[in-house]
């Protein structure tokens, strides 16, 4: 290596210096000077290049990191909350739809429903019950049968959506009737008239309530209808 | 297992991951953010864009601190990230290149009137220098980087990361040398 090169590799690199410019700088002095004069200017730039730092400067980078993964965070939770009250609407959404799909049943309909969901156990269940087991189910409704000309094979409370009522089941010379005696303030449209293909029904709005009849025969509904009139008393 | 067990474990193992990403966060604050800052001084020639572009480097450092796969490399990774985001802000703004505030490179609490002086002389000096050439100086003396790491950094290959290296030095001599003769002959 001629002097020409070694001065080039230590001008060009002065800080990672191979074994063979090693060994060399230790066998010349002139060289040893020159690379001491290459590090001692390239001191001299590095000063030069070194403004005093910043004191405040680590802790806001460190700050910095700090606030971005808070508001990281925060930005996770408001997500979250804007997911809630997303869910929230479309549950309040549900909510009215479903009032707006079963809100609208009419007196009629739920009558109906009534009387097809008892349907098939009605055959089996032909007593007739004493005219005092009936009073005392018709006593929370403010009425009274008196002496009837037909016998009761059915009372229990039922419910028309959230009114408590009472359904009958009255065994007329022309065959079954069911009548539903359902209290004024309930959440049904009122109706006076309404059938399906098996059964036709009327309401009569009473001063205390309304009664409900359901039958599957126009007569049975004529007859036993005039003979309920003339039988069930609601006190004044 | 339930979903909400489920849950909850990976939430448990991931917290040691977000620790050690905090610690090497913090630790690189701590061992590069001084020559980062000098670096950035040295880029911007103002201490307040070189501080808003050292913060700039960190933030996009954290942000995809998993990216950093090698600790030996992340001083090299900073660099940068630096010089990117320092390019951004030309894109951003067309700043204009001003030869102003000078001064500020100097360190100028604990010189004397002389030194003060010669530390002037030298940094006119290397600003003379053509930008291709202090450019890799500036990496290899205050970022402390190898030929290598220097020709990645820069996107060149190694001879001309050498030949540039050489010739700012030789450069700068000449410059300096012509000026003491000058002095001499003044004096």
């Amino acid at each position: 290596m001629d002097e020409l090169e070694v001065r080039r590799r230590l001008l060009t690199d002065p800080y990672h210096l191979t074994a063979e410019q090693q060994q060399q700088l230790q066998q010349d002095p002139d060289s040893q000077q020159f690379h001491q004069d290459v590090l001692e200017l390239d001191q001299h730039i590095k000063q030069v290049l070194s403004p005093p730092v910043p004191k405040t400067l680590e802790n806001a980078l460190l700050l910095q990191q700090h606030k971005h993964k808070q508001q990281q965070q925060k930005r996770f939770y408001q997500n979250l909350i804007a997911l809630a009250a997303s869910v929230a609407f479309l549950a309040g959404f549900a909510l009215n739809w479903s009032f707006f799909l079963y809100g609208s049943q009419s007196l009629g309909e739920n009558s109906l429903a009534h009387v097809y969901h008892e349907e098939p156990y009605m055959h089996h269940r032909m007593a007739a019950l004493s005219l005092s087991d009936v009073n005392s189910k018709l006593a929370d409704f403010d009425a009274e049968l008196s002496s009837s000309d037909y016998t009761v094979v059915f009372a229990n409370y039922c419910n028309f959506r959230g009114t408590r009522s009472l359904h009958l089941v009255v065994e007329t010379e022309q065959g079954l009737m069911t009548v539903f005696v359902v209290p004024k303030e309930n959440s049904l449209s009122f109706e006076e008239q309404f059938h399906d293909e098996k059964y036709q029904g009327r309401s009569i709005a009473t001063h205390k309530a309304i009664l409900v009849m359901v039958s599957d025969k126009a007569e049975t509904l004529q007859q036993g209808e005039q003979q309920l009139l003339k039988n069930l008393q609601f006190k004044a | 297992m339930k979903w909400w067990l489920t849950d909850k474990a990976t939430v448990k193992k991931q917290t040691p991951e977000k620790e050690q990403r905090q610690h090497s966060y913090m630790q690189l604050v701590r061992l590069y953010h001084a020559d980062l800052y000098r670096y950035s001084c040295w880029l911007c020639r103002s201490a307040d864009i070189a501080e808003d572009l050292v913060q700039d480097t960190y933030l996009r450092a954290w942000k995809s601190i998993d990216l950093l796969q090698n600790e030996a490399s992340a001083k090299a990774w900073l660099f940068t990230i630096l010089r990117n985001e320092n390019a951004r802000r030309f894109e951003r703004k067309q700043f204009q290149y001003q030869e102003v505030e000078q001064d500020l490179l100097l360190d100028e609490h604990q010189v004397t009137p002389e030194q003060l002086y010669s530390q002037q002389q030298l940094l006119k000096q290397i600003e003379s220098l053509e930008p291709e050439y202090s450019e890799p100086l500036i990496l290899q003396i205050i970022g402390g980087f190898s030929g290598d790491e220097i020709a990645q950094l820069l996107s060149l290959n190694l001879n001309t990361v050498n030949t540039r290296l050489f010739r700012a030095r030789k450069q700068l001599r000449d410059l300096l040398s012509h000026d003491s003769v000058r002095e001499q002959k003044n004096g």
